[in-house]
């Protein structure tokens, strides 16, 4: 989760959507006020910013998370919930849905959250296809940000929730072969990012996220050499942030791409580094007990090469 | 209904955890300025905000707040000072921590606490005077927790700040406590972490516990405890993201089940662990370029073990 910074998310959002500072602050606050409320130069009022966030059509709450009394309880659910999806825990993650979904109140984040969610788990309980889980996560982020595709070529300062939500559109769309929607997407959440405009560690590991599904597009679009410069760019920055559980993903998406380049090459002299590098992501997650990790690579190590991966 | 992030907060997890008002601000502020943060009449800077969630183990950054520009200017500045630290500038650690005391001057205690700690820290990393720095300590501990007896504690909520001052005094083996009194409190502070914690907080805190639990257990060569302590740890990183500790702690548990287990009749099969364990702990330390304990481990490897970590068997270098 993130925090934000108030004079950036009331800039940002007026130069996105084309609004002058005298359009944005009639009314409400003097030119020369809004111009110090945007660089940080004075401390804006709680009623000032809700003003000003709802003449840009944007929540005027200064929290985005879900936080009422009534909902405390529906962060730790979501807490969980969110736990079971990493895990790819689908059913246990639907049970917390439910839970969520009975005690959800009608503050507008809440509703996108769990339109969204609910979208993926239809779509990975195989209840919908592709097509129609694109369809409900527009529908989700919509909900806070109707006209976003008016900013894929420009930076907007998104919530985190709604990057999220992006995220899992861009790869919906590379699932229906909409390939290049899916990287402008991507490369808008990255453009975002880089802005600084969130503050938080985790922060950084969304980032990683985002970045590794964008490689996987650009596999899937045969651009080999393109995905293995942005698996090396990953790889230094999860050494770097410390996303531990990243390294062996990467290492292996790293040996499968160089594999597909030596088989397009014809030439099969990097074998042995391959393997080598396979090896060395399966003992990474076996040091990390990542025991859903260190299967997948020993499966596919094995398939590929005919032998074990394991010494002994 | 309004959203009211941290009295709201506060709140919910007092309630659920059954923890008094005073319980919970002792030291950082008074009961009536934390009901009145509760109810939603105060609001209150990030780093007092931090004292407060943190001795929940939760975290500031999960309730996505807009933060006021004073107040992020101040959180800028701490971050300067952390990494100026972590970036080995101390001169310009020090003038940042100089700077930020001036500032904050009128501010409440845990900005001078925030202070003692960063300058504890430069003054280990520069080898000073072990004493001195135990006394910049203690009062760094007394400003959030006056009342704290380490033999006669019964207040185990401490926030991410308090939990590094006593990890530190625990390292450079202050005088004022006990062997024993430090193995309990790392026990009761690790129960509440492991009750109450958020899973980034668990990682970063959780296996700095158990780091320092496995120093003090490594100091009497207690090697069932080491062992012990080392699944606990490996436990906590494969519920976390993070990579940094696990090549020492699996070194350190091949390290004491050889110990343990090698005049034993289970020997041959512990062995075999032992060498999974230090085949793990090598690939670990390869990755993170940690040369002088990857050789450590193949030393280990072939005097212990009789066994060599071949070339064939490794990453290229």
């Amino acid at each position: 989760m993130a925090n934000y910074k108030a004079g950036d998310i009331i800039r940002m959002t007026r130069i996105a959507s084309g609004i002058s500072q005298e359009e944005l602050c009639f009314g409400i606050c003097s030119v020369e006020t809004l111009s110090r409320i945007e660089n940080g130069r004075h401390n804006v009022k709680k009623e000032t910013y809700e003003r000003l966030m709802m003449k840009l059509e944007r929540i005027p709450e200064k929290n985005y998370a879900i936080c009422t009394s009534d909902d405390m309880e529906l962060l730790e659910e979501k807490t969980l919930l969110e736990n079971a999806l990493v895990k790819y825990d689908y059913k246990k993650a639907e049970l917390y849905l439910k839970i969520l979904k009975e005690k959800v109140s009608d503050f507008i984040v809440n509703e996108q959250y769990i339109r969204n969610t609910e979208a993926l788990l239809d779509f990975y309980n195989h209840r919908i296809n592709a097509e129609e889980c694109v369809r409900r996560l527009e529908d989700a982020l919509r909900l806070t940000a109707p006209g976003y595709d008016k900013f894929i070529d420009k930076i907007y300062p998104f919530t985190e929730q709604e990057l999220r939500i992006l995220m899992r559109l861009a790869n919906s769309y590379a699932r229906i072969d909409e390939f290049e929607k899916s990287i402008s997407i991507y490369q808008m959440i990255l453009r975002c990012l880089d802005e600084g405009y969130m503050i938080g560690k985790n922060v950084k590991t969304f980032q990683i996220v985002v970045m590794r599904n964008y490689a996987n597009t650009l596999a899937l679009l045969d651009k080999f050499k393109e995905t293995i410069d942005l698996l090396k760019e990953i790889y230094d920055l999860s050494l770097k942030y410390n996303y531990g559980s990243m390294i062996p993903i990467i290492l292996d998406d790293m040996a499968w791409t160089e594999m597909q380049i030596d088989k397009l090459e014809n030439c099969y002299l990097n074998i042995e580094d391959i393997k080598n590098k396979k090896r060395q992501a399966y003992y990474i997650a076996a040091a990390r007990n990542d025991n859903n990790i260190k299967k997948i690579i020993k499966e596919t190590f094995e398939e590929s090469f005919k032998e074990k991966i394991t010494l002994f | 209904m309004e959203p009211n992030t941290l009295g709201v907060v506060l709140f919910y997890y007092r309630r659920k955890y059954r923890i008094t008002q005073g319980e919970l601000c002792q030291g950082i502020c008074s009961i009536a300025t934390l009901s009145r943060i509760e109810m939603g009449f105060k609001e209150v800077d990030s780093l007092m905000s931090e004292g407060l969630l943190g001795r929940f183990g939760k975290e500031v950054t999960r309730f996505e707040i807009i933060l006021n520009d004073k107040d992020y200017y101040l959180w800028e500045k701490r971050n300067e000072i952390e990494a100026s630290i972590e970036t080995e500038n101390y001169e310009k650690a020090f003038q940042f921590i100089k700077n930020y005391r001036k500032i904050t001057k009128e501010e409440h205690n845990l900005h001078l606490q925030f202070c003692l700690l960063s300058h504890a820290k430069i003054e280990l990393a520069l080898h000073n005077d072990k004493n001195d720095i135990c006394r910049m300590l203690i009062r760094g501990l007394d400003l959030s927790k006056p009342y704290f007896k380490i033999n006669n504690e019964t207040n185990y909520l401490f926030n991410q700040m308090e939990i590094e001052i006593i990890l530190m005094l625990i390292h450079l083996e202050y005088k004022g406590w006990e062997k024993y009194e430090k193995e309990e409190l790392l026990l009761s502070v690790f129960k509440n972490v492991s009750k109450m914690y958020s899973e980034n907080q668990k990682e970063n805190i959780g296996i700095r516990i158990l780091l320092a639990l496995l120093e003090i257990e490594q100091k009497d060569e207690n090697n069932s405890k080491i062992i012990k302590y080392s699944d606990k740890a490996l436990d906590f990183i494969s519920q976390s993201r993070g990579i940094q500790s696990i090549a020492d702690i699996r070194f350190l548990k091949a390290k004491a089940m050889e110990e343990h287990y090698r005049k034993k009749k289970s020997w041959k099969k512990y062995r075999v662990c032992c060498m999974e364990e230090c085949l793990m702990a090598y690939y670990v330390f390869d990755l993170l370029h940690r040369k002088r304990e990857k050789e450590e481990v193949c030393r280990f490897c072939e005097d212990k073990l009789e066994w060599q970590i071949t070339k064939q068997e490794i990453s290229s270098e």
